[in-house]
């Protein structure tokens, strides 16, 4: 696919130093966009998901009220969890991992304890049965007046809608870069019938088929696409590395779930090569549109 | 093998440079085109290899209308013809062998096959030394000769050869006419248009004879 001899002198052709460089350019932006997306995807239904299986129910405190009766009033309501069906656990988050979640807003060493923070109860839910959310929030209210059950819903849905958006604009923004690459490709070959229009008359009066003459067009783009891809590519694992080594020196608190797996850098390398297949069939399509127009 | 029937030709909306050109070949002929400069030997040559179309009458080719060729018919046909053009049209940027190996690259030959009758078509032109050599670096004659191999290599059933020894001195000259003759007696039609009389003049072939567009001698073929 890669060897094989030229007839015609494409590879002195100005378009032939200039097209690997452009192609190079637009695979690594289309990776990168890809690479961003896949990542973010990554990272938000990972939040999704551990917010998926888990009710959170708040206890508002009452003002005076003694901490033997704080504990009453969350036991109550643990029991009531407890009791409803497609609940596997509940448990109080301890005041003190509240405070340590909320460390990094509201700085170290502030007493929460002086701070008219909600009680949280943690509630991880089986697979099944599912929650009748309604039942349950009607039972808590009747022990608790101003509990609050957060299934997390109105949240997961901004989520999914946003992880939605990015991969809509991810493919968007991919399209279009394809979409230069083919017109550089066009450009490219039709500049080469051009310049070599005398050489393909002689060759079809030799008796080349169109075929035969888009053929080494084609193995031509080829090359100059690898060419580009192959830079393109190394572009974005080099950016792709430092870009991780630099979250890694981050404070996982603060970050979300960022990670790049096999499987994502699988699907980043579909890019290179789907950019070499297209250029080899529009350089195709191409020759074989212009050919027809010279005889 | 070749009929014209009628034939007028015209470049663009230009005058007509062929008129009323009729004439028979039979497979197997040998003929030659002769006439003074501009009379349309090339011309008559183009419409022959399917470079031009005439502007009216009637052309066959190996028993074919070619008004009625499809495109994706042309390069068979094509493969059946080979040509020496007047001003070589040889592909600069490939060595002499590649040159002469293109028709059957084109064609498909496995390359060892190629390598062997390019090699051994271009030893007996006298070119042995030439084989890598561009175009641009060999002399007038040795191009020329570069273009007939080229033109012979696929053993063409038509050759049509403008000019074939304008820039080679007459032993060689007809050291190539001897070749053309080899093909003729294997079979392949062959059409050579000249200037050089006396090369004409030794060989004993038929003429056609163009003078300003029209046939002036009629062909021994003509009307059958
Ligand atoms: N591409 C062209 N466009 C317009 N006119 C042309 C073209 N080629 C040839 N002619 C004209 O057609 C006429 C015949 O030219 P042609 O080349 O067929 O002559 P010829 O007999 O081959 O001459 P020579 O012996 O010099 O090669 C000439 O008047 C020439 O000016
Ligand atoms: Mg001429």
């Amino acid at each position: 696919m890669f060897s094989g001899r030229l007839d015609l002198p494409l590879s002195s052709d100005p378009a032939t130093r200039l097209l690997p460089w452009i192609i190079s350019v637009m695979v690594f932006l289309a990776m990168l966009m890809l690479a961003g997306a896949l990542v973010l995807t990554g990272a938000t239904s990972s939040w999704e998901k551990g917010l998926s299986g888990r009710y959170t129910v708040q206890i508002p405190p009452i003002e005076g009220e003694s901490t033997v009766e704080v504990d009453q009033r969350i036991d109550r309501a643990i029991k009531i969890l407890e009791r409803t069906p497609g609940v596997s656990a509940a448990k109080q988050v301890p005041p003190a991992e509240v405070a340590i979640s909320l460390e990094p807003w509201l700085g170290a060493g502030t007493s929460v304890v002086d701070l008219p923070l909600p009680h949280l109860i943690d509630v991880s839910l089986a697979d099944k049965p599912a929650v009748n959310l309604g039942q349950l929030r009607e039972q808590l209210r009747l022990a608790e007046k101003d509990s609050v059950v957060d299934d997390h819903g109105a949240w997961r849905r901004q989520i999914k809608d946003l992880i939605f958006s990015l991969q809509a604009l991810a493919a968007g923004i991919i399209l279009l870069i394809a979409g230069c690459a083919v017109s550089a490709v066009v450009f490219a070959t039709r500049s080469g019938i051009a310049v070599h229009h005398d050489v393909l008359i002689v060759l079809h009066l030799i008796g080349a088929t169109d075929n035969y003459i888009a053929r080494q067009f084609q193995r031509h783009a080829l090359r100059l696409a690898f060419k580009g891809g192959v830079v393109g590519a190394l572009l974005v694992g080099a950016t792709l590395a430092i870009f991780f080594k630099g979250v890694a020196e981050l404070d996982p608190m603060l970050m979300p779930d960022l990670r790049f797996t096999l499987w994502n850098w699988l699907i980043l390398s579909v890019v290179p090569v789907a950019v070499c297949v297209i250029a080899m069939r529009t350089a195709r399509a191409t020759v074989l549109r212009e050919l027809r127009r010279i005889q | 093998m070749i009929r014209f029937e009628n034939v007028g030709m015209r470049y663009g909306a230009g005058p007509e440079v062929l008129s009323d050109i009729s004439f028979n070949l039979e497979p197997g002929a040998f003929r030659f085109v002769t006439g003074p400069s501009g009379a349309g030997k090339s011309s008559m040559l183009k419409l022959m290899y399917l470079a031009e179309k005439p502007s009216r009458g009637l052309i066959q080719l190996f028993d074919r209308d070619v008004s009625g060729l499809r495109r994706n018919e042309m390069p068979a046909l094509r493969r059946q013809i080979g040509v020496v053009f007047q001003e070589f049209r040889l592909l600069d940027h490939l060595s002499a062998f590649d040159n002469v190996a293109l028709p059957l690259r084109v064609a498909g030959m496995p390359e060892d096959v190629i390598a062997k009758h390019v090699t051994e078509l271009l030893s007996w032109v006298g070119l042995a030394g030439q084989l890598d050599a561009r175009p641009v670096t060999l002399s007038g004659g040795q191009q020329q000769r570069v273009a007939i191999a080229r033109a012979v290599i696929a053993r063409p059933q038509l050759l049509l050869a403008d000019e074939p020894t304008g820039n080679v001195d007459d032993a060689i000259a007809v050291r190539l006419l001897y070749l053309f003759e080899e093909l003729n007696k294997v079979g392949t039609t062959i059409v050579i248009a000249t200037h050089n009389e006396g090369l004409v003049s030794h060989f004993d072939y038929p003429v056609l004879h163009l003078e300003d567009g029209i046939l002036t001698t009629p062909s021994r073929d003509a009307g059958i």
